[in-house]
């Protein structure tokens, strides 16, 4: 299949000075400044078929925004190799510019006091785009992406989930090859997390549009994404699709429950469950889903006890992905 | 009435104590970035000196204006950096106070037992207006003789003058009450005083006199207090005192006029 | 051709958006011209006092209500600009600046569109509003056809200047974490050596001398005087002067932003 990205060894180091508090220490760092390094990416490698769609999480400062810029041009490696599309990205930044779009969820791209539409335009514009295909172009995205009806008010005006759609047909008005998304969902709430997640599958579906995006999010996990590439402190530590993901490192769920009176008809004892606390009127229960199903928990529980309400967690992802470093650091030791 | 006038005074005096700690908290965590402070500190002084270093040149080539000199120049400056100085070193959010209301920011300091005003004035420093007021000692060390009364009146124009200063941006933030967002208008205003308050316009005749006193208070805020500090006028004295108070005084009025209709809750669209 | 057109139409629509954005609160554009009129009002009372009291030291060539529009002038030049510096600084000092490299354009050359956009209208409406105004009360300085076109090439200039100028300036952003500081400093260079507020002919000799050689001059008092009192020998050494500056800095923000993109890249940003 073809390869849209390629990185082989990619390393990243920064040096920054050594800021030591205080007046003298200050001035200090103004004559004669130390400096220090810092690996944040180390000896990556990883390929992107045309079409896939990767989801690239770990936890803070584990180097996914630092490999993003790279891959986009706006970082340049201390070692190793990126291709993007054939391109080297920092040496044909411009080139590539035109080839990629890119959603960082911290900084909009639409003009907020203007209606959607003038962004829209001036994009075209921007990425030299021939009257008529854009017109075309722009026509086919304001219809599928629903967004007629408020395309033309001001975007400040508009709701989060009715503004994620905007941003995204700004994105995508050149028909980029691949959509670079970091944190798109930061700060959403559900409804338009599902308007964001369903409008990413529907352009990859339609236009196989290649899908990268880093997140902290569960949801764009299982949601969005067939790969998953977990990176931890500049390394990646796994590298498949989401099914193995979840196979492999989500092995419990939990069960809250209020009981309505603390009779229980039998003493709770089933493989593969754990109680974590036990109140009164209150069970916390952790289930290994490896070795049981929750169904049959559950059939137990209304079984033996009078239940009043119930909650089912999952896994929480911090610490799935905890879960994979812990695994990572045992085998490194 | 004596009752009264205890608590009065007690509750001046917590609110002091109050000020007094706030702004000592703000300085310290300015020294946390121990070299941005100094600075924003020493570029302001720079910066007002050159702005005075403009007027030198104007009174050098057109000496003085009906007795108005590069001297009187500078007692102006003392009394408007001075008073900027003083008010946005300790009431540092006094410019931001449109901004606050404007996005319903005014609710966080309701929660708390002090009064929410006076919170949100001095929860802020900003950090190049100690610059000013160090511009202004300053100038006053260098330029004037320290003489019993100079000194005095120094300190207690620099009080009146910053009271004036500060209705002032209560009463423009207090627009935002009625106007909502309106960050353009608030500039304008603001800097028309700034400038009003440092340019030789007390040499002005007629009915801009008017205008540069009532309108634009920057002559009871400045001029006045700069004169004093030359000589003392009975008359001057009482001008400035009773506007203050007075000015003040109709302020905290519009103010809270301006609150009863945030507290209405009539303002929602305001805050989105 | 048409490549080259539309690399360049790129800036323009960028231009184009950053007017309409300014026109999306009408009613600001008319709060923004209080302050323009209340400084050239008091000023004016100043001027009066000055030319009532000192007629021996008038500036050659400047009447009252000449010295008048010049105020005028310079506040509208210097006030048709947003702080250049605070948002370039600003964009730079938070990293955004790196965001621009993953777009088909250049991070100045978006600047220089949108902040041109935004001073364009500024100008025109405080320019309105205020001849407007002013021309109750005084009398225009003659004016012909030829020198309305030098004003406006003289003020295009200026405003081109006064952006690269400040863009520099803001570069200094990869460097120097005061932002603020740059802010006002320059200003008040601006002020000193521009001339705002009475010209620079009420200098010392030396001091003009000095500033002759800077690019301030252009910015504000070449304009101001050209609209004031036209002098076709000064203006074209104007003009002169103005381009060259604006080649230079063209240079300058080149050769600066290459150093500073590259420290963005070693340390992250």
């Amino acid at each position: 299949m073809e390869k849209i990205i390629e990185v082989k060894n990619l390393n990243k180091e920064f040096t920054s000075k050594i800021k030591l508090s205080g007046f003298r220490n200050s001035l200090k760092a103004l004559f004669k400044p130390e400096y220090q390094q810092m690996k944040a990416v180390d000896n990556i490698s990883f390929s992107v078929a045309k079409g896939e769609k990767v989801a690239f999480i770990g936890p803070n400062g584990a180097g996914k925004s630092t490999t993003i810029k790279m891959l986009t041009g706006i970082l340049y490696p201390s070692s190793g190799e990126i291709r993007v599309d054939n391109l080297v990205p920092w040496q044909d930044r411009k080139k590539l510019a035109f080839k990629i779009g890119t959603v960082f969820g911290q900084k909009p791209q639409l003009w907020y006091h203007l209606p959607a539409m003038d962004t829209f335009y001036l994009f075209g514009k921007i990425y030299e785009l021939d009257q008529a295909k854009f017109q075309k172009r722009l026509n086919f995205l304001i219809d599928k992406f629903q967004v007629r009806e408020f395309v033309n008010q001001p975007v400040r005006k508009l709701s989060l989930g009715q503004r994620m759609r905007c941003e995204m047909i700004a994105s995508l008005i050149h028909q980029p090859k691949i959509l670079f998304l970091d944190e798109p969902t930061i700060g959403l709430d559900v409804v338009a997390k599902q308007q964001l997640r369903e409008v990413l599958n529907l352009m990859n579906k339609e236009e196989e549009t290649t899908i990268f995006i880093t997140s902290h999010d569960a949801g764009d996990l299982e949601k969005i994404a067939d790969r998953v590439i977990v990176i931890d402190r500049g390394r990646v530590i796994f590298d498949g699709t989401v099914k193995n993901f979840k196979d492999k490192y989500a092995w419990y769920k939990l069960i809250d429950l209020e009981l309505a009176d603390n009779h229980a008809s039998e003493k709770l004892n089933l493989r593969g469950v754990k109680i974590l606390a036990q109140d009164k009127l209150s069970l916390k229960l952790e289930v290994d889903i490896k070795k049981i199903s929750v169904k049959e928990v559950i059939d137990k529980l209304l079984n033996i006890y009078q239940i009043a309400d119930i909650t089912i967690a999952e896994m929480p992802m911090e610490e799935i992905i905890a879960n994979i470093y812990e695994q990572n650091l045992q085998k490194i030791k | 009435m004596l009752k009264e006038s205890k608590k009065l005074i007690s509750t001046v005096a917590k609110n002091f104590d109050f000020v007094l700690f706030y702004t000592k908290y703000n300085l310290a965590s300015a020294m946390e970035f121990r070299f941005n402070f100094f600075s924003q500190v020493f570029f302001m002084i720079i910066n007002d000196t050159m702005f005075l270093l403009l007027w030198y040149f104007f009174f050098e080539h057109f000496g003085k204006l009906n007795g108005f000199g590069f001297q009187e120049m500078i007692a102006i400056w003392i009394f408007a950096a001075g008073s900027f100085g003083w008010v946005n070193a300790i009431f540092g959010n006094a410019n931001n106070l449109g901004k606050i209301i404007s996005n319903g920011g005014l609710d966080f300091y309701f929660t708390f037992p002090k009064n929410h005003l006076l919170h949100a004035l001095v929860s802020k420093t900003d950090l190049s207006a100690w610059g000013d007021l160090i511009f202004a000692l300053l100038a006053f060390v260098l330029f004037f003789p320290l003489t019993l009364y100079s000194c005095v009146w120094l300190i207690v124009g620099w009080f009146f003058s910053s009271l004036i200063l500060l209705s002032f941006y209560i009463l423009v933030g207090s627009l935002s009450f009625w106007l909502g967002r309106n960050e353009v208008l608030h500039n304008n205003l603001m800097h028309a005083f700034i400038a009003f308050s440092s340019n030789p316009s007390s040499v002005v005749q007629g009915f801009l006199k008017f205008f540069i006193f009532f309108v634009i208070p920057a002559g009871f805020a400045t001029f006045l207090p700069a004169e004093l500090l030359q000589t003392f006028a009975l008359d001057k004295f009482i001008y400035v005192v009773i506007f203050s108070i007075i000015f003040f005084i109709i302020t905290i009025f519009i103010y809270n006029r301006g609150l009863k209709k945030y507290s209405s809750g009539n303002l929602i669209n305001i805050r989105s | 051709m048409n490549k080259i057109y539309r690399k360049l139409n790129k800036y323009f629509s960028i231009f184009k958006v950053s007017v309409m954005d300014r026109l999306a609160y009408p009613l600001e554009l008319l709060y923004s011209n209080i302050f323009i009129l209340l400084i050239t009002l008091v000023m004016s009372g100043v001027w009066r006092v000055v030319y009532a009291n000192q007629p021996d030291k008038i500036i050659s060539g400047f009447s009252l209500a000449g010295m008048i529009w010049y105020v005028f002038m310079t506040e509208l030049i210097l006030t048709s600009n947003p702080s250049i510096i605070g948002e370039i600084g600003e964009e730079i000092k938070s990293g955004n600046v790196a965001y621009a490299l993953a777009k088909p354009y250049s991070f100045v050359g978006y600047y220089f569109g949108s902040i041109l956009g935004k001073t364009f209208i500024n100008f025109i409406t405080k320019l309105f509003v205020g001849v407007l105004v002013l021309i109750c009360f005084i009398k225009l300085p003659s004016l012909n056809l030829f020198i309305i076109f030098a004003v406006i090439i003289a003020i295009i200039l200026a405003l081109v200047l006064n952006f690269l100028v400040s863009a520099t300036c803001s570069l200094l952003a990869f460097w120097v974490e005061d932002v603020d500081s740059m802010r006002f400093i320059y200003q008040k260079i601006l002020f000193i050596g521009g001339g705002l507020l009475f010209p620079l002919d009420v200098y010392p000799i030396f001091l003009q001398k000095i500033l002759h050689y800077l690019p301030f001059e252009g910015i504000l008092y070449g304009p101001a005087r050209t609209f004031v009192n036209f002098d076709l020998a000064y203006w074209q050494a104007l003009v002169l002067r103005q381009t060259i500056w604006i080649f230079i800095f063209i240079v300058l923000i080149k050769i600066v932003y290459a150093q500073g993109i590259k420290k963005v890249n070693i340390n992250g940003g």
